[in-house]
């Protein structure tokens, strides 16, 4: 089926009405190109940006990527941004470093947990489609599941689960909220397969409402949870000895089979193995009955533009616009990113505090230099920013809570595993640093510092500049060890400073907001 | 342990006669601005110290403190109640035992150290985890508007009454930055463990490495940004300054004092007692043991630990809970004898906090669902021993949850106010209901 559409570049959900068995995305080739996708009619409901400067570009990218790439930079600038928005919205299917992030995996029944998020880190390390990754991470933190709660017999389910946020976080939101009910590591998780017609769990249901589709005390009562968990029973795990692996089962003698009234909606119940599509119900009368749009598109807005949006210029057309389009999330991310108010003074002035995967992946995609994979994972442990492992269901803590004292120095430990990692014998860098210096002949002081400047995307004052230039060219007691232009005359030298400037750099405070 | 003091003695009738007012008025007097720099190695400061420990999840309070001759205690929970004849008995109390893994809270209850107060929580219950840990971190159960302060937690706005200029001022372990330390303009000490708190140095430039820091030191005290860069360069600047100063406290606790104190457990060598490991919060609480006696001029702790979202295969004496049970016991066991040999038992005062409790019966999954009022504990050397609050009868087990007989809030201010010596009214600004009939933790 997919080489009919191996041309194609799709959205999830596209292929998911299509009843395509794996969802996901399909394309042309292995560069990011969009195969002869034609795009479909799109009328922003918010005011467009009709031109783009460069620090337009580069807030763009500050939002949605790892960091901002010059090549990438060169690549927006000489596409357009609108093409280039319609591009990035749009999801590769089983691109080649996907493919070879698979083997992080030794045994894909039986995965580690860190082989799990190192699997992850692996793709968004390598991606040409950083924002896939970007997204999924939201939908992450949005449908906080961790994989603390599976064993060595379940644990491979939550490779499933992560690539479905991968592949639907710009799909259809209906479909996104269907496979999270019955995602069997969300099933886990919250208590889903604890739940049965005797005594339904009210976990799931809790939280589908409050944290997946509508927020707190927000138009349900403690009445309709029970009365929707009860839509949701039946579901249990069963070990199979033979294999030594968990698998997860519908068991329609666990299901309740009354019929369930909330939301001044009857859901008949359904018996057998039909029972299990009870979930599918409760989604849909929650979208058809509650302002679910409103609810996600202020957490995508929250997200990627500034806090607290106008409801009734921003909130309530791209809700609109969500529940218009049969749920298709990908129109309400093309609104946002072409927004006048995506580049607007607020837009640009608000920012966020980088959480630490925005920063570490952001740092080493920018500068070339990445620890090894396991370091770049035990590092955002240590930073509690492991994918894959969110706190509690609520997902990561918000905002500046990433400023706390132990996040400060955590980000600055990170900087410094990535200057410092050799391998070998005998060792040697891993990961030049001579790349991002200018080319040879323009490398005066001045030239190198700007060019860092702009790599990690800093704001400095001219004092502050200059101590960098100082810091170039001298050593601890002030001595000038470096002519201008810089002529560091070994390698040693090289990467003591570019090393050391980068890791003074990093801890400039601009740093760490995007 | 030095209870009967006349200095303590004292104190405590003062403070139960003339309440908060005068408590200001008698130990406003110690500075909250010493330079942390001038205690490393130095002796603890003899100054009042609050810990928040937060089992977080919504502790099954029924089973920690258990309401023993209530029959809806045993027939409501098959398969989860305390047998009876399990539960370790309170001196002077025969209403109430504790989980059999609360050995040494035992103690320290029978030697009058120990609080415990039913049935607290928050006027118009909510079974949301988010909601209601918002609401304690808040301590705000209402709206800000009417208050006329920015939304923000307990802690922020006691740092900004109390602890002003003090980077140390109010300290979270081990818990990221919980919402009770939110929306305030005081930077605070906020770490997952004191081991990590460090600026590790390149390992092939290390004569580089503290010209490096020296140069980032500089910037960051010419930089004169606000909003979010401002917000981070305070947290780059504070991490820089007191990530020296705490591994002197780590090196000087473990140089003078661990020897002689090991966790978890009990006094003895630095060996793991038989069967015991250390955990988060036996780590949490050593790190803040450290913090202390490092001299630092720390005046709140928050800390706590996770699991307690028991939905399911909860168990009884032993399982699940009743691990999270031993665990909060050896820690607390420890981080007491810690405090006694540091002469600080008398000006420390831990309260033991969830979100909320969880139902009065069990459910399906051999476990419990959220819940409603929970039990608190305060421990320390000052506090009045006892059991207070509402009896919990055999109506209020009938039901589906324990009703709220006292608000969280009023165990706050008491520790607040008597114990730290603080106007309670920039902390607490939402008025709130006493209960029926009042009494005095601390």
């Amino acid at each position: 089926m997919l080489t009919k559409l191996g041309a194609t570049f799709m959205t999830a959900s596209l292929l998911a009405l299509m009843s395509l068995a794996p969802t996901g995305c399909s394309s042309g080739g292995d560069d990011g190109s969009d195969g002869g996708f034609v795009e479909p009619p799109f009328t922003n409901p918010l005011p467009e940006q009709s031109t783009f400067s460069d620090d337009d570009i580069r807030h763009l990218l500050s939002r949605t990527h790892f960091g901002v790439r010059e090549s990438d930079f060169n690549y927006v600038q000489g596409k357009g941004v609108q093409a280039y928005i319609d591009e990035m919205t749009l999801f590769p299917w089983k691109p080649s470093y996907e493919t070879a992030a698979d083997a992080v995996i030794v045994d894909p029944l039986r995965p580690s947990q860190s082989e799990l998020s190192r699997w992850w880190l692996q793709i968004m390390q390598n991606s040409y489609r950083p924002f896939q990754e970007h997204l999924a991470m939201f939908w992450h933190d949005h449908f906080a599941t961790s994989q603390v709660v599976l064993d060595a017999q379940s644990r491979r389910w939550m490779k499933d689960h992560v690539n479905t946020l991968r592949y639907h976080g710009n799909g259809n939101l209906r479909t996104l909220l269907y496979k999270m009910s019955v995602d069997p590591v969300m099933l886990v998780w919250l208590d889903g397969v604890l739940s049965t017609k005797t005594s339904p769990n009210e976990n799931f249901a809790r939280e589908f409402w409050e944290i997946f589709s509508l927020g707190a005390d927000n138009g349900y009562t403690q009445a309709d949870i029970v009365e929707a968990s009860k839509c949701f029973t039946g579901w249990r795990t069963r070990y199979d000895a033979v294999q030594d692996l968990t698998f997860m089962e519908f068991d329609a003698n666990r299901h309740s089979t009354v019929n369930k009234t909330f939301f001044g909606q009857t859901i008949t119940g359904r018996t057998g193995s039909q029972g299990y599509l009870e979930y599918q119900d409760v989604v849909d009368v929650t979208l058809a009955n509650r302002p679910v749009a409103e609810y996600i598109v202020k957490r995508l807005w929250e997200a990627y533009v500034y806090p607290n949006p106008d409801t009734t210029t921003i909130v309530t057309p791209l809700a609109n616009l969500l529940k218009n389009g049969n749920w298709e999330l990908r129109p309400v991310l093309k609104a946002m990113f072409r927004s006048q108010e995506f580049y607007s003074t607020q837009s640009k002035t608000t920012g966020f505090i980088k959480d630490p995967v925005q920063m570490f992946i952001g740092f080493s995609r920018t500068t070339g230099l990445w620890p090894s994979l396991t370091t770049l994972d035990s590092s955002l442990n240590n930073a509690a920013h492991r994918p894959t492992m969110p706190p509690t269901v609520f997902g990561w803590p918000p905002g500046d809570a990433w400023l706390s004292s132990q996040g400060v120095v955590e980000r600055a430990n990170y900087i410094r595993e990535c200057i410092r990692y050799k391998s070998g014998t005998p060792s040697a860098y891993v990961y030049p640093v001579n790349p991002i210096l200018p080319p040879a002949g323009q490398q005066t002081d001045a030239n190198i510092v700007d060019r860092l400047i702009t790599l990690l995307r800093i704001s400095p004052s001219s004092t502050e500049r200059q101590t960098y230039i100082d810091y170039l060219n001298t050593d601890y007691n002030g001595t000038s060890v470096i002519a201008d232009p810089w002529n560091a005359t070994s390698q040693t030298m090289i990467d003591k400073k570019i090393r050391g400037l980068l890791y003074i750099m990093a801890q400039h405070p601009s740093y760490f907001v995007r | 342990m030095d209870k009967n003091t006349l200095t303590q003695m004292t104190r405590r009738g003062f403070m139960r006669l003339t309440g908060a007012a005068a408590g200001v008025a008698a130990w406003g007097a110690l500075s909250d601005k010493v330079d942390p720099t001038q205690r490393i190695n130095a002796a603890p400061l003899n100054q009042k110290r609050l810990v928040v420990i937060n089992l977080s999840g919504g502790n099954d309070s029924l089973n920690m403190v258990i309401p023993r001759t209530v029959a809806e205690y045993q027939s409501r929970r098959t398969g989860l109640a305390i047998p009876a004849g399990q539960e370790l008995a309170l001196s002077g109390n025969t209403s109430y035992g504790l989980h059999p893994k609360l050995v040494n809270i035992q103690s320290l209850y029978n030697a009058g150290d120990v609080a415990i107060v039913n049935k607290v929580g928050f006027p118009t219950p909510n079974l949301s985890h988010q909601v209601a840990q918002d609401i304690y971190s808040y301590g705000v159960r209402g709206s800000f508007i009417p208050l006329s302060i920015p939304i923000s937690g307990w802690l922020a706005r006691y740092a900004d009454a109390y602890a002003v200029g003090n980077p140390m001022g109010v300290a979270s372990i081990g818990f990221g930055k919980p919402l009770d330390f939110s929306g305030g303009v005081q930077t605070n000490f906020l770490v997952d463990s004191l081991s990590r708190f460090q600026f590790f140095s390149d390992p092939y430039f290390t004569n580089n490495h503290t010209y490096r820091i020296n140069i980032i030191k500089s910037i960051l005290a010419a930089n004169t940004s606000t909003g979010l860069v401002g917000n981070a360069r305070a947290a780059l600047d504070a991490s820089h300054t007191l990530s020296v100063q705490v591994q002197a406290a780590v090196a000087d606790y473990v140089a003078n004092f661990q020897v002689a104190y090991r966790w978890p457990g009990y006094p003895g060598t630095t060996a793991t007692p038989p069967g015991k490991a250390a955990t988060s919060i036996s780590n949490r609480l050593r790190d803040i043991s450290i913090l202390i006696n490092g001299g630092f001029n720390t005046q709140v702790f928050y800390t706590g630990f996770g699991g307690f979202d028991t939905h399911a295969a909860q168990g009884q004496g032993t399982g699940a809970h009743a691990t999270l049970m031993e665990q909060l016991d050896d820690a607390i066991g420890a981080f007491a004898a810690d405090m006694q040999a540091m002469g600080q038992w008398n000006n420390v005062a831990l309260v033991v906090i969830t979100e909320f409790g969880r139902r009065n019966y069990v459910n399906g999954s051999a476990g419990t669902d959220h819940g409603h009022a929970t039990a608190v504990m305060v421990i320390g050397g000052a506090v009045n021993g006892g059991v207070y609050g509402p009896d919990i009868t055999s109506t209020d087990l009938q039901a589906e949850y324990l009703s709220m007989g006292v608000d969280f809030r009023y165990i706050y201010s008491q520790l607040v106010a008597n114990h730290m010596g603080r106007a309670t009214a920039p902390v607490f600004p939402e008025s709130f209901s006493a209960p029926g009939t009042p009494f005095t933790v601390i």
